[in-house]
């Protein structure tokens, strides 16, 4: 340091400089708010030049409903106490708001009296703008999360659950406040729950986009107990708190029932074909042996056979009989005959098989209770094929009434039925139920559990409710009975197509 | 005494010869075949009363042989 350099001076020019180069704007300013000070940074930002502010009240910059605040500043500056980051607005001489960030602090004399105010003011306009569009690009993402379709679960390493989105209640049955904190595999059957665990920790020590549709036979689990298929997609990302991975749930109980149905409906169909097939050449020879034994028979009466000849031509015929009902019915199944086409009211023809059926079920101790819509739409189809299958209906009930019990049969349409204007038939017994484990198969050609049944009735029930564009569905519950749900559509939709 | 002459037309034998067995005890003469041609011939040259075919059949269906049959003796439609 040389001797003859005013450290005083050298230190005015450092300020002076450093003043001058600022980016925020420094000010200074008396104890009656008159301005003393204005440097470059504060013409950028207030728009006003050094030469228009000295010696004008700063209240120039200050919006009219925060005067009250500058009061408040000076007071504090009397007391030789500091502001320190103050968020607020000035005005610009455009007359444009913008946001500053203020500190400001007391000057003093040598007496160490205060004298003025230093102010320095960084215009955060672009902050807070930028601020504000994360918040905006925050609240939409929040959006996306809460209307997406499928469950989202974030999970820390731990496999705690962080955060759900509004799905995840509505797919679970549990609400967000109780999932949080709760670890994962609260959502899974408690059978897969440690498995789960290696799982989850494998994904967490080498964590990777994986992508839906593995193949698994992925299932989760309601609050309720219910299990339900599920697709899960993963992905990861790293935080400050670590790293956290993303589960997307989609729930594909529809897509399965779905694709069950396709695949009945194919192996039915493929049956269908394969049946029609045989019957339509067992049908011919078993016509010519039926009636061969008939003339036999018939021949006999005028030269006499042996009474164990004739007994035995009897059983024959007896069992050609049953191999042409049964070769009839597999062409009822497969349809491979065309069916008659007319405008059906369902509730006549539920009423003529009643007609029929109701006395020998009444003599079983079965009653037969019945609730039908006024103004059904007609549906279009063949009366006698949808005959037999209220008949096979009924019959098939009756028989799980072994013991007596009620039969409901029902009509309706209307904002029952999934599809607009569909007629619902439902037979309803109350009988001992069908097994979970036969359910799949009762459509099945020849799958009977009746010691002299054929296995046709539902096989064949199927193919006519299917040639008529309608639904079969089955529900039972052992022990509670078992409910037929079978939808056509209206006669109107049919005819168009 | 013959009731009636009876065309029995069916590319099954055993079918031709069933409807025969029984027609026959039953006072009708029976004329039958298994080959649908045959059958047409039969239809001009024998006449018969009734015409009982199957449908299906090889070489000529069951229908053209009830046409054949109208255009040769068209009363049964007067």
């Amino acid at each position: 340091m040389t001797a003859d350099m005013s450290p005083h001076k050298d230190t005015d020019l450092w300020l002076a400089a450093i003043v001058r180069s600022s980016d925020d704007a420094i000010i200074g300013k008396t104890l009656d708010g008159i301005v003393t000070a204005w440097n470059p940074a504060a013409e950028r930002i207030f728009g006003y030049r050094e030469a228009e502010m000295i010696g004008q009240p700063i209240t120039r910059i200050i919006p009219e409903e925060r005067m009250g605040e500058e009061t408040q500043i000076l007071e504090r500056i009397r007391q030789g106490k500091v502001i320190d980051h103050l968020e607020t607005v000035r005005v610009t001489k455009g007359g444009r708001r913008i946001d500053v960030l203020l500190t400001s602090a007391p000057i003093k004399d040598a007496q160490g009296r205060v004298i003025g105010a230093s102010k320095i003011a960084r215009d955060i306009t672009e902050g807070k703008r930028t601020a504000a569009s994360v918040h905006r690009s925050e609240a939409q993402t929040h959006a996306i999360f809460e209307a997406a379709s499928d469950a989202i679960l974030v999970v820390d390493q731990s496999g705690t659950i962080i955060s759900a989105n509004r799905k995840t209640e509505e797919m679970f049955g549990y609400t967000r406040e109780t999932l949080w904190g709760q670890p994962l595999e609260m959502l899974l059957p408690a059978r897969l729950r440690s498995r789960h665990v290696d799982h989850r920790a494998g994904y967490f020590r080498d964590p990777h986009s994986r992508p839906m549709g593995l193949g698994l036979d992925l299932l989760a689990r309601k609050s309720d107990g219910t299990e339900f298929p599920v697709e899960i997609s993963l992905n990861y990302i790293e935080t400050e708190e670590g790293r956290r991975a993303f589960a997307f749930v989609t729930d594909i109980t529809q897509r399965r029932a779905m694709e069950r149905a396709a695949r009945q409906a194919d192996r039915l169909t493929a049956l269908g074909r394969l049946s029609a097939g045989i019957a339509h050449e067992v049908n011919n020879p078993i016509g010519i042996i039926s009636s061969r034994i008939e003339i036999m028979l018939l021949d006999a009466e005028a030269q006499p056979l042996p009474g164990t000849v004739v007994e035995d031509l009897k059983v024959l015929h007896r069992h050609a009989q049953r191999v042409a009902r049964i070769a009839h019915g597999l062409l009822s199944f497969a349809r491979a005959s065309s069916i008659e086409r007319t405008t059906v009211h369902l509730d006549q023809v539920v009423e003529e098989t009643l007609l029929l059926m109701e006395k020998d079920l009444g003599k079983r101790g079965i009653a037969v209770r019945r609730s039908m819509a006024a103004n059904l739409p007609p549906v279009h189809g063949d009366p006698n094929a949808l005959q037999q299958v209220v008949m096979n209906l009924l019959t098939n009930a009756g028989d799980a009434l072994e013991s007596g019990g009620e039969i409901s049969i029902s009509l309706e349409t209307g904002r029952a039925t999934a599809e607009e204007g569909a007629v619902r038939l439902t037979v309803r017994d109350t009988g001992p139920g069908i097994p979970p484990e036969i359910l799949p198969r009762i459509f099945d050609p020849f799958y009977t559990t009746k010691p002299d049944g054929t296995g046709l009735g539902l096989a064949i029930s199927y193919g006519i409710v299917r040639e008529h564009r309608g639904t079969i569905d089955v529900e039972s519950l052992p022990g509670k009975g078992t409910i037929f749900i079978l939808t056509f559509p209206p006669a109107g939709e049919d005819a168009e197509a | 005494m013959i009731l009636a002459r009876i065309l029995i037309v069916d590319d099954e034998a055993d079918t031709v010869e069933n409807c025969t067995r029984i027609l026959r005890p039953a006072g009708y003469e029976c004329l039958g075949t298994a080959g649908a041609r045959r059958g047409l011939d039969l239809l001009e040259s024998a006449r018969p009363d009734l015409l009982l075919t199957d449908l299906q059949m090889p070489e000529i269906d069951g229908m053209a042989l009830l046409r054949r049959a109208l255009e040769l003796d068209p009363a049964p439609c007067r």
